[in-house]
């Protein structure tokens, strides 16, 4: 019954994510919502881990923090780079790929 | 259950407030809390370790970074305006309709409506894989019983609601992933370090090339 | 506390926070007192003597000033983020004593059965790793504050503030490992007992460890000789400018609290938490007696530690920013990652804890100098211009706009 509570939760939090990276034109912002969705696939992660009672649920979800904290590193770095050269993050304005 | 619903309730307002508010630093706080919650959805899942990785990865690291290149982009909140062809009634109802009908037919065909595969094995079988997959000794596995239980409670007479609960209690330990981490997934843990470094090489070269004239 | 009935734990965890929150505001206000005296000590004059016997109610006129003092909210910063920071800063001090045992155990009959209350709030099963994942949010306060201030200035001084906190993170975790490495658990109550004679102190098998944790410390909560964020900048600026009375206050003391609970953390870790030679038989025997001569000498050692804080504070001249990464990066995490490698290997191969020190006290001067050769001589061939060379001098980096 409470495995049933956490997917919910976690479809949830995955649905807003979502909507944040469709709806929102900061570049930054979009970024915060993919962290969303990943938090949700490792809470699901862990709700069945807890479920079947393997740990493997949770050393899984240590190398997705892993894997996401090497893709915000790198992600925001391709932001700044692309905010010198076009001094905006809105995605909308970034249009052309010479430059 | 209760640590359930309130984690559950702020994770979702919070996470609400980031996708909402117009100044990026209040969003990047509103995601702070969502991590805060998740980690105290861990907890309360029994994942200590999961937990504690959240907040020193996520919500230590990750979020200070997000701030640091928020800052120093300098942007106000002039910069967004939310798309006007999309609807995101219609994009909420959607997914998630998607995401529990997947939920749904996975709960209906593979887990146990009883309360999981747990309590379908016989405590003796449990016990064992305890010992197997988790390396434990017969002395950790005493110790563990004697700690949630109470000494004198004997490792054969347990129901399956304590071994149950002996499980759960176990797997969020702090070794028994350190065990699997070394085990089970030492091909993920060293391709992982790979990654790591493959990131810092890569932001490194990112960062370091120089600003082209706009076109 | 596995087998005390909930209604013993209930209250005696109420009581136990209650006791420590206010110890810990307590010792705040007599580390304002100590600070002033000692250092007036150091420079051969006379600190505060005249508010109370001996200048001890000093601290309270103090907190009265800074009550009286109007507390105004400049129209220009962000009132949200700007109310909120100084808030941030002061809730990881006071969480982080929630896992710190404060002593050993004091018997108490309750029900008519004996029981045994160990000082401490919470024996978590991750112990340390909570302690680091409240540390890291030490870094918020400082760069809400500097942003939500409006100010280039203090920003700046801000973000280096908090990059030199995010910097120093990394030593202070990784030097913890050898600890826990030898003893095989994260409990903080386990670190403490695996200590229980005097050649088991962690300080003696770990000490280029122990040197780089405290180093890190000091660095973490910012203190001299690692303050550029509050004094280099005082002239224009620092992270707390634009923050005047209460707020301005509340950063002040989370600062003094940082250095109590890493004071703390310090002798639990590795100056044998409440074991003192000779008197471990008594500490352990779960009296009343034991309970408090244990607390006693926990707070013993941490005075001694602060005091050396202080002491530091006013003998070391104030590090560059450049020199202060270089030491961050360059010297410290070497260390602390040679130690970790050498004591695995040593431990696995001789079990002894003396193999252990001798050879990570080697390791460490080698790997220092090692590394200290390296880099002079890559930087011999090349003039060395810090990238942020930009922010030290005032001007904007080239991307900020406005």
């Amino acid at each position: 019954m409470l495995l049933q509570y956490y997917m919910v939760l976690s479809a949830l939090l995955f649905t807003i994510g979502v909507i944040g990276v469709l709806v929102r034109r900061n570049a930054i912002i979009i970024f915060m919502c993919i962290e969303i969705m990943l938090n949700a696939a490792n809470l699901l992660f862990v709700a069945f881990s807890r479920e079947l009672g393997d740990s493997s649920g949770q050393v899984i979800v240590f190398f997705v923090m892993t894997v996401a904290a090497a893709e915000v590193a790198i992600g925001l770095a391709i932001i700044v780079s692309v905010f010198k050269n076009h001094a905006t993050v809105n995605v909308d304005e970034i249009k052309s790929m010479k430059g | 259950m209760v640590l359930l619903v309130i984690f559950g309730l702020v994770a979702i307002c919070s996470a609400i407030c980031v996708v909402a508010f117009k100044n990026p630093i209040h969003s990047a706080l509103a995601l702070i809390l969502t991590f805060f919650s998740q980690a105290g959805l861990f907890i309360a899942l029994g994942a200590h370790f999961v937990a504690a990785v959240q907040v020193i990865v996520y919500a230590g690291a990750i979020m200070v970074l997000f701030l640091f290149v928020i800052m120093l982009l300098n942007l106000g909140s002039l910069q967004d305006t939310a798309r006007q062809n999309i609807s995101a009634i219609k994009i909420f109802v959607l997914v998630l309709a998607v995401l529990l009908a997947i939920e749904g037919i996975t709960v209906a065909r593979y887990v146990d409506q009883n309360g999981g595969v747990i309590k379908k094995q016989s405590t003796d079988v449990i016990i064992q894989r305890l010992k197997d997959d988790f390396k434990m000794s017969d002395e950790d596995i005493k110790h563990s019983v004697e700690e949630l239980y109470g000494k004198g409670t004997s490792v054969s007479n347990l129901t399956s609601v304590q071994v149950t609960g002996l499980v759960h209690g176990e797997m969020g330990k702090t070794e028994r992933i350190g065990t699997l981490l070394f085990s089970k997934f030492v091909l993920p843990f060293e391709v992982t370090s790979f990654i790591l470094i493959a990131a810092l090489i890569g932001v490194i070269s990112i960062v370091n090339r120089e600003p082209q004239e706009a076109a | 506390m596995e087998n005390l009935p909930l209604s013993l734990v209930l209250i005696s965890s109420i009581i136990k926070i209650l006791i420590i929150v206010h110890m810990l505001l307590i010792g705040v206000m007599g580390m304002i007192w100590a600070e002033r005296r000692v250092s007036a000590w150091i420079q051969d004059r006379y600190g505060p003597n005249r508010v109370g016997p001996q200048g001890l109610l000093q601290p309270i006129a103090d907190g009265i000033k800074f009550l009286l003092k109007e507390d105004l909210i400049p129209e220009h910063v962000d009132k949200v983020v700007y109310i909120l920071a100084p808030a941030i800063i002061l809730i990881p001090a006071l969480i982080t004593c929630a896992v710190v045992p404060f002593g050993s155990e004091i018997p108490v009959s309750w029900d008519g059965q004996e029981y045994r209350i160990p000082l401490q709030i919470a024996d978590i099963d991750i112990g340390i790793l909570y302690i680091l994942a409240i540390t890291s949010l030490g870094v918020y306060g400082v760069v809400l504050g500097a942003w939500a201030s409006n100010n280039k200035y203090s920003f700046l001084g801000g973000l280096r503030a908090s990059a030199q906190m995010v910097s120093y993170e990394l030593p202070l975790g990784l030097s913890i490992v050898g600890v826990l490495m030898l003893s095989e658990s994260l409990r903080l109550r386990e670190i403490v007992l695996a200590q229980s004679s005097f050649l088991h102190w962690n300080f003696l098998t770990h000490f280029p460890s122990f040197l780089v944790f405290i180093i890190a410390v000091f660095a973490e909560t910012n203190r001299l000789p690692f303050d550029l964020a509050e004094a280099e900048q005082e002239l224009v600026g620092g992270y707390h400018t634009e923050y005047s009375s209460m707020k301005f206050a509340m950063y002040f003391m989370a600062e003094y609290m940082h250095m109590i609970v890493g004071s703390v953390v310090v002798v639990v870790l590795f100056l044998g938490g409440w074991y003192f030679p000779g008197l471990e038989k008594l500490v352990d025997s779960g009296t009343l007696v034991g309970g408090l001569l244990s607390f006693i000498i926990v707070f013993v050692k941490t005075s001694f530690f602060l005091f050396f804080f202080i002491w530091v504070r006013w003998s070391l001249p104030r590090f560059r920013y450049d020199q202060l990464m270089n030491l961050g990066w360059k010297v410290l995490l070497p260390i602390a990652l040679t130690s970790i490698v050498v004591t695995a290997v040593v431990w696995v191969v001789s079990e002894s804890r003396l193999w252990v020190g001798i050879f990570n006290v080697i390791s460490a001067v080698v790997v220092t100098s090692v590394v200290t050769t390296l880099v002079s001589m890559r930087s011999k061939s090349k003039v060395v211009i810090e990238d942020d060379l930009d922010i030290v001098s005032g001007d904007s980096p080239s991307f900020m706009t406005r």
